[in-house]
């Protein structure tokens, strides 16, 4: 895993350091596998894979710049007032984003609806902030948003592909189950497409990820 | 790091308004591209159940108003079904039709309908539609042909229903079975009744019903409400449509 990341350009400029904090969150400190947070709007908005890419999105820019803000902040913010700040610069960037949504990709924010505005009291973006930014200079902040997001976002694609393919036979709305096996009797798996579909999927990623990487915190 | 209250209340202070100006100013920027959008969308749902729109072919925005622009007439008629000279559809807000006529006299109410001509006569009529499922409020249009009986569409652009239930009613399926049937027996306004799923249509129910959601029986039974509930707003309009049918 982490020889394979290390060829992507521009990871292979940041340090060593720099390099884990992006990397970490993806695969051995996911969180969501890992940490179990975020879970709500991982199991609302994984019916599809095109909501959850433009969820996945939307969180990776929030949580960047929410982290480089804290950061920024950091030495500003009164230690009692320190959540409510951290809560007014989240909910900022949360309408920010939910208004550009609207603006320029109305259809997909129209499935979303709720669940964007709903960022804002997505654990991994408070606990970041709380975690890292608060303690740590704006560029590793940065970072930290981003490969937490990122870590996200590999997760919710990977319940919204198995919701669509196994709930619609489609994938990123292209057909994907060939048509001879639906003349051979198979029908789409209707389950995968309502909550329980998601916790059941959710559940066996949260199992499968924790045992190929090994790292349990429980 | 000041701990001291002063510090506190003025540093609070700034975030505010940092914050606050930063989303007006984004939000008030982006404001005209939405209000585009929704009108847009609008359209949309009105060209796609007069069935102007071709299935799974995705259209351009200017596409979408340039053919709405072209096809679809607007007319405005009050309670009494006859047709307001001055009004404007497109200045009506579908969301809150029902409450806006509210308690209004006959002739001050105000319900758009959406026309199709062909050859300067009406091939089809398309009547906002709304009521109440489970979770949430129904937002629809149905679509008539010319004469008034026959449905030649329904759909729904906004619900809150429950994803894979009640949800279903935005899909082919279900929007499919209205098309052909229809809302008069005789002369009399029956519209469209939902039976359960698996329970067979009577023979002499057959042109009037379809089939409702299997584990959203409410859902479905607002959808039979709400069409009769919008269907007998427009009667008075429709009525003369079905007089010079012969109905």
């Amino acid at each position: 895993m982490a020889t394979l990341i290390d060829k992507i350009p521009g990871l292979a400029q940041l340090s060593k350091k720099d390099r884990e904090i992006v990397v970490d969150p993806l695969w051995d400190n996911n969180p969501i596998t890992l940490q179990v947070l975020g879970i709500c709007s991982a199991l609302a908005v994984t019916t599809k894979v095109q909501p959850a890419l433009v969820m996945s999105a939307a969180l990776v820019f929030v949580l960047t710049m929410s982290n480089v803000v804290i950061s920024v902040l950091r030495n500003y913010i009164p230690s009692k007032v320190r959540m409510i700040v951290e809560l007014a610069v989240i909910s900022s960037l949360v309408i920010i984003i939910d208004e550009f949504l609207k603006a320029f990709l109305f259809d997909v924010a129209k499935e979303l609806s709720v669940f964007v505005s709903l960022i804002v009291t997505n654990c991994i973006v408070m606990g970041r902030a709380e975690a890292y930014a608060m303690a740590n200079g704006p560029f590793r902040s940065a970072l930290d948003g981003i490969g937490n997001a990122l870590g996200y976002g590999v997760i919710l694609l990977l319940v919204a592909s198995g919701r669509e393919i196994l709930g619609g036979g489609t994938w990123f709305g292209l057909p994907v189950v060939p048509q001879f096996v639906y003349d051979a009797g198979y029908v789409n798996v209707g389950l995968m497409l309502l909550p329980p579909g998601a916790f059941i999927l959710l559940g066996l990623i949260i199992w499968v990820q924790r045992s190929i990487s090994g790292k349990v915190i429980d | 790091m000041q701990d001291n209250n002063l510090y506190t209340i003025k540093f609070m202070l700034i975030i505010c308004v940092a914050c606050a100006v930063g989303v007006s100013v984004v939000a008030m920027g982006l404001k005209p591209l939405q209000m585009y959008n929704a009108e847009i969308d609008n359209q949309k749902n009105v060209l796609s159940v007069v069935g102007l729109l071709e299935e799974g072919k995705s259209y351009g925005s200017s596409q979408i108003s340039s053919m709405y622009k072209e096809r679809i007439k607007s007319i405005v008629v009050n309670g009494k079904g006859e047709v307001v000279e001055d009004g404007n559809a497109d200045e009506l807000d579908l969301l809150t039709l029902d409450e806006t006529n509210k308690g209004k006299p006959e002739e001050e109410q105000r319900w758009p309908i959406f026309e199709v001509e062909e050859g300067g006569k009406v091939v089809t009529f398309a009547i906002p539609i709304s009521g109440r499922g489970l979770w949430s409020a129904l937002y629809g249009y149905l679509a008539l042909d010319a004469n008034a009986d026959t449905v030649a569409g329904i759909t729904f652009y906004k619900e809150g229903e429950t994803a894979g239930l009640g949800a279903e009613i935005r899909q082919p399926w279900f929007q499919e079975q209205f098309k052909g049937k229809e809302i008069l027996e005789g002369d009399k306004l029956v519209s469209i009744k939902i039976f359960k799923p698996g329970v067979p249509i009577p023979a002499d129910m057959e042109e009037h019903s379809v089939h409702g959601i299997s584990g959203a029986t409410i859902t479905s039974t607002g959808v039979q409400d709400l069409l009769v509930k919008d269907l007998n707003r427009y009667k008075p309009f429709f009525a003369s449509i079905w007089q010079s049918e012969g109905k």
